[in-house]
């Protein structure tokens, strides 16, 4: 699997840097060995035991955020070359088709403010989530006995949903989100048809609607469906949206003329 | 005791308060935006069928008739079904995509992205055309201008008169200053027209594809593809009759005809209308007003 | 009086179920994670979650089964009251995790389906997909944020544990923490605090863990005086793709699912896996175990492995061999495979560029699971056999106040854990401590009553060491130590273990310590969001658990479960079978639990006696056949041996 030494190569990274909130961004090259198996993360890996720039400068290692390395924990993700990617699943390989001496450019998420080189603040991913009370609500953890029947089309539906790892792709890639406005984005109506098609879940649906209908909800999405495309875990995203768009129709109405 | 919230990094700045359910005032704007969109959509395909009668100057005038049969009805009707969802949809379009949008259709080429750009810039596009062709059919806007700038030559434009609707729509679609096809500022006007039916439609079709979205008509990605198919083909239908409508009036377009009571045509005896390009015209209120009053006359005789 | 707190230190399923079930039981919780609590390690795990269940049951298997099993798989090193009373809660954990919403998978008729998993011969594993530890994480997580909403739970992400707070008598009080974004040093205050920080694959460079998995909880608590139990017992799993920077797990589901391991029965054979016939494949794992076959436990089969490329059958003639899912080896159509292990097929196939239903994997073992942590106690139930219910020493360590949970403790799994056993456990320990730890906090004074002289001290204490590491003026790059320790690691204290390589492991980590206090040079001294020093202090910590690992395997003269060793004279002697080479169970002199403690800066060894009051050790060779086999196979198997 791992590549004899012999074409061990080096690849050329420009990494867009920050050094706190509030100061200004500057690009710093980095030229680091490369096998064929090699991914971002793993390039970045190597400059934190050699943080030395092309130009031979010593600097400090640039600051990222990573974990599982397999793509299922979130933490990851960069723009790689102008786009929104998990940085562990992106081999340099692919991603340099044809082109073995370009730089690879790597620079932190737009929608997100910074907190230092690579790291930005997703927090209000995490809030969006409370506010539409993503959770089954259960009396205790008591023993109760099981949960409802559900059938094994509805749990294929309902299952990649749950996949969401929080990444943050779909927002940066889509046009409507943005760092200022409060957009809440396809990851959160995912969610929240997910949460709404659970039995159980469904006792909080009313509320989650009235969430997904105001200011930065489901009608301030502008349907470039640039969420589906960059999904890691190929989340149905545009489908929660139409979801989400035909129970706020139903909702609206029950509302209007039964509330 | 270790207070809870002390030296954590807190929530997002832009983080919503999450407690207290929002109104639903965004929403039902939203829904009316695309109602209106609808409405006016509607409108502009009517709009273009009876334009492209314009092939003929008689079913033309025939059609213009009719609609000015409702009367003193038509301004109501024009108000309630043309300019207020007009007004709605351009009003609250310009305000989404002003507030905060990020157009990245650079780096995420994406057919989605490429018709959301599209759909955008359609509405900028259609924003100045509509300007432009209310001001030059209808003198909306000039008259405002003429009264801040009292610039002669304004006065003398022609304009759309119901009366004579093919001619005095060729008319003013041209420019004054000559009726050679090939003249730039026709070139320019012509090309106007043309960009701002087909931003029409495209953005009337790509409108009703993200409005079965919006309105959770279509949810599979396969419902809007199918869906998508539909509204290529009423994009198609309706760009050819806007396209004939809008050959009937500009390349194909024969100014000073005038359709007999009830049948042929009869062509006035314009003058040439030959205007150097760059010489401001000699007396362009005599020649507009000269078409006109001739024109009157000549259908009076004809009667 | 001030409301009491519990700190619950890390947000994996362990540290989550502790959060959900103190707050539910009116105790204030302050959570604190590395990471956002939904990016923990648990999220990586993949097959499943066993429990007894009714189907299983009506063929003839019980909780009493799950629990053999489990100490049967353990070799017998586990306790075995804690491993009862968790097989006796599993039916009633699932159908919690059924009613918090968790999308296991289902059968026709809507109930939840299930697979069969390694040392068991009943279908007792219940799955979604194959990420169940994600679905696990995210339900566990939301029922958190719904407690957080409540204000029940504070979190605290992206704070580090640095150090457990003691009190003049030696009880926990609190915790020092460091915010990693504005690196602000401070103490919290707790009247018990929870560590579930999870295994510490790191210290092996490469392993299935995240990245994230140092065991640095484990070990500031061991440097704080808290004992490790059994630390040596590292789990290999069998089926992980290697890789240079992580080996990525290829679940034990691949093969309950009818995967198949194979390699070409002429060694170095070059042809592409799918042009070779089934004649000329061996399944090996098949031919030696004809009850179990692929799903015999974890260290068996990754010894299994380890020999077979050993002889000179790796693909290739290398360290890898053939995991098969596809149709012509398992007779299972394309899409079922799909939607069952969708979750792993995807991994293998973003990383290596193989549809692995298509053409067999080539996978190798890899550093997977701690069995050891922190030692922790427990109350049996006499009249049980189990647990006792709300027992305050349960889980408790050896200071008091301080309690693990999850795979941070050394409890359940023995010498070797089960797979779809580790799921259970995290959560099973979260739930079944939480009152217990009521109970003791109830009974203690409150922290709020504490002076804050002694908080104020720890704090200093890490500052002093923070200053000294963003000084450290050296040429040693933690990250390049680091895969130094990790190497030697790997390659000396996983799968086989000898004595001499066990001690020219101590004397390199030894030597790693003196680097470590003398030459370390901190490539970023900045007190902004700084990772390289997270990561320098975290090197500290792999160094001394590597140095309890290595001494723990030194001193057990036997083999057990994952432990495995080879005298030395006969490490070399490739004409024998594996189990010819090693030194067997020895339960007269080895049948106890190693404890570690951290005594004048070195691993200090001591051992007690495992309760095995339920179950007597047996013999434990799941039918492994010796005996030659008549098929051609083994015969040119055994004939290549010699």
């Amino acid at each position: 699997m791992i590549a004899p030494a012999d074409i061990k190569k080096t690849v050329k990274l420009n990494i867009l840097r920050q050094d706190t909130p509030d100061t200004h961004p500057y690009w710093q090259q980095f030229e680091v060995p490369c096998t064929p198996s090699s991914n971002v993360t793993s390039l970045l890996r190597s400059i934190s035991a050699n943080p030395v720039t092309a130009e031979g400068a010593q600097v400090a290692p640039p600051a990222y955020e990573a974990s599982c390395l397999e793509e299922v924990c979130g933490s990851c993700t960069m723009l790689i070359n102008g786009k929104v990617r998990q940085a562990c699943s992106t081999l340099v390989r692919k991603i340099q088709s044809g082109h073995p001496d370009e730089p690879i450019t790597i620079e932190p998420l737009t929608k997100f403010p910074v907190i230092r080189d690579l790291v930005v603040d997703r927090s209000r991913m995490f809030e969006n989530l409370k506010r539409i009370k993503a959770w089954i609500p259960i009396d205790s953890s008591y023993n109760l006995g099981p949960g409802p029947k559900i059938t094994p089309e509805e749990q294929q539906t309902m299952y990649p949903l749950s996949r969401c790892m929080t990444c943050g792709s779909c927002l940066e890639a889509c046009p409507q989100f943005t760092r200022d406005n409060n957009f809440l984005g396809a990851q959160i109506f995912s969610i929240a048809r997910y949460y709404n098609m659970h039995p159980n879940g469904k006792t909080e649906k009313d509320a989650r609607m009235e969430v997904l209908m105001g200011e930065g909800g489901i009608t301030d999405c502008g349907n470039a469906q640039n969420c589906v495309k960059v999904c890691p875990k190929e989340i149905p995203l545009t489908e929660s949206i139409g979801i989400i768009g035909r129970a706020a129709t139903v909702y609206s109405i029950k509302k209007f003329f039964s509330k | 005791m270790t207070t809870a919230m002390e030296g954590s990094v807190g929530k997002h700045p832009s983080a919503p308060d999450y407690s207290s359910p929002p109104g639903q005032l965004h929403f039902w704007l939203r829904r009316i935006h695309s109602l209106a969109g609808l409405a006016f959509g509607g409108f502009v395909a009517f709009h273009l069928t009876v334009n492209a009668t314009s092939l003929s100057p008689a079913v033309y005038q025939q059609e213009v008739n009719n609609i000015h049969a409702l009367g003193p009805n038509l301004g109501f009707v024009e108000f309630t079904f043309i300019f207020l969802p007009l007004l709605i949809h351009v009003l609250y379009g310009l305000y989404i995509t002003s507030s905060g949008v990020k157009w990245n259709a650079v780096h995420y080429n994406y057919g989605g992205n490429i018709r959301y750009t599209l759909q955008r810039v359609s509405g900028l596009v259609l924003l100045v055309f509509l300007a432009y062709h209310l001001a030059t059919l209808h003198r909306w806007g000039l008259g405002l201008i003429y009264g801040l700038t009292h610039w002669s030559a304004l006065s003398s434009f022609p304009w759309f008169h119901m009366n004579f609707a093919y001619t005095s729509t060729v008319d003013a679609i041209k420019t004054p200053y000559s009726h050679n096809p090939w003249f730039w500022a026709n070139i320019l006007s012509d090309g106007l027209y043309f960009l701002g039916v087909w931003a029409a439609v495209y953005h009337l079709a790509n409108g009703l594809w993200t409005a079965a979205i919006a309105w959770g008509l279509t949810i599979t990605a396969k419902a809007q593809r199918r869906w998508g198919n539909v509204c290529v083909a009423i994009g198609v239908v309706v760009g050819i009759i806007g396209t004939i409508a809008w050959l009937g009036v500009t390349v194909l377009g024969k100014p000073g005809v005038v359709p007999k009571k009830n049948s042929g045509t009869m062509v006035l005896s314009a003058p040439a209308r030959k205007v150097t390009p760059g010489v401001t015209p000699l007396n362009l209120h005599a020649y507009t007003t000269g078409i006109r009053a001739r024109t009157e006359k000549k259908t009076l005789q004809g009667a | 009086m001030a409301q009491k707190r519990v700190i619950v230190v890390g947000g994996g399923l362990a540290g989550l179920s502790t959060s959900m079930k103190l707050s539910e039981e009116g105790v204030a919780v302050d959570l604190f994670s590395l990471v956002p609590v939904k990016r923990s390690h648990s999220v990586c795990a993949q097959g499943g979650i066993n429990a007894c269940n009714d189907v299983a049951r009506q063929q003839g298997y019980s909780e009493w089964e799950h629990f053999d099993e489990t100490v049967f798989g353990g070799d017998f090193l586990a306790h075995q009251p804690p491993v009862l009373e968790m097989a006796r809660m599993a039916p009633a954990i699932i159908d919690l995790l059924d009613r918090m919403g968790v999308p296991f998978s289902r059968t026709p008729e809507g109930n939840r389906d299930l697979r069969l998993f390694g040392g068991s011969l009943y279908k007792r594993t219940f799955y979604a997909g194959a990420t169940t530890g994600q679905q696990l994480l995210y339900a566990l997580d939301e029922q958190v944020r719904h407690h957080e909403v409540q204000g029940h739970v504070t979190k605290y992400e992206f704070w580090e544990f640095l150090a457990p707070v003691l009190d003049d008598n030696g009880r926990c009080v609190g915790i020092v923490a460091q915010d990693l974004r504005t690196m602000q040093i401070r103490s919290f205050r707790a009247d018990a605090v929870v560590m579930a920080t999870g295994g510490n694959g790191l210290i092996f460079g490469q392993s299935t863990m995240s990245i994230i998995c140092t065991g640095s909880g484990t070990a500031r608590c061991y440097q704080a005086g808290a004992r490790l139990g059994n630390p040596e017992f590292v789990q290999v799993h069998p089926t992980a793709i290697p890789g240079e920077d992580k080996c990525r797990l290829m679940s034990e589901s691949a093969r309950g699912e009818g995967g198949r391991l194979w390699v070409p029965k002429k060694r170095q054979d070059s042809r592409h896996p799918n042009d070779i016939p089934e004649q000329e494949r061996d399944y090996f794992l098949e031919r030696l175990y004809p009850k179990y076959k692929n799903i015999v436990p974890r260290d068996i089969a990754t010894r299994e492995i380890f020999y077979i490329c050993e002889q000179g059958y790796g693909i290739g003639g290398g360290q890898m061999v053939y995991l098969d899912l596809t149709e012509k080896a398992t007779g299972i159509p394309y899409d079922v495979l799909k939607r069952k292990l969708g979750g792993i097929l995807e991994i293998y196939e973003k990383f290596v560029g193989v549809d692995p239903l298509l053409e067999p994997m080539k996978i190798y073992p890899a550093v997977h699971y701690s069995m050891g942590g922190l030692w922790v106690d427990f109350a049996k139930d006499e009249k049980t056999g189990g647990l006792r219910k709300a027992d305050p020493r349960n889980q408790m360590t050896n200071i008091t106040g301080l309690y693990a949970a999850g795979e941070a403790d050394y409890q359940y799994h023995g010498a070797n854990r089960l797979g779809a056993n580790s799921l259970l456990s995290c959560i099973f320990t979260g739930l079944f401590m939480a009152p217990g730890i009521k109970k003791f906090i109830e009974s203690q004074p409150p922290v709020a009553e504490q002076a804050q002289t002694i908080y104020d001290a720890a704090v200093a204490g890490q500052q002093a060491v923070q200053s000294r590491l963003l000084n450290s003026k050296g040429t040693d790059n933690p990250y390049v130590m680091h895969r130094e320790l990790g190497k030697a690691m790997s390659d000396n204290v996983t799968i086989i273990r000898s004595n001499a390589k066990l001690r020219q492991t101590l004397s390199l980590i030894e030597s790693l310590k003196d680097r470590y206090q003398n030459n370390l040079g901190l490539p970023d001294s900045g007190l902004w969001n700084n990772q390289s020093l997270g990561f320098a202090r975290a090197c500290w910590d792999m160094i001394l658990l590597g140095e309890a690992v290595t001494s723990a395997a030194l001193a057990r003269e036997e083999s057990r479960g994952s432990h495995f060793k080879i005298p030395d004279e006969l490490v070399d002697r490739h004409d024998l079978p594996l189990d010819k080479r090693a030194l067997q169970r020895d339960d007269e002199h080895w049948l106890k639990s190693t404890l570690v403690s951290y005594v004048d800066g070195k691993a200090t060894l001591s051992y007690e006696p495992v309760d095995v009051s339920l179950v007597a050790p047996r013999a434990r060779n799941y039918g492994k056949v010796t005996a030659p086999a008549t098929n051609a196979a083994s015969a040119e198997t055994a004939g290549a041996a010699v």
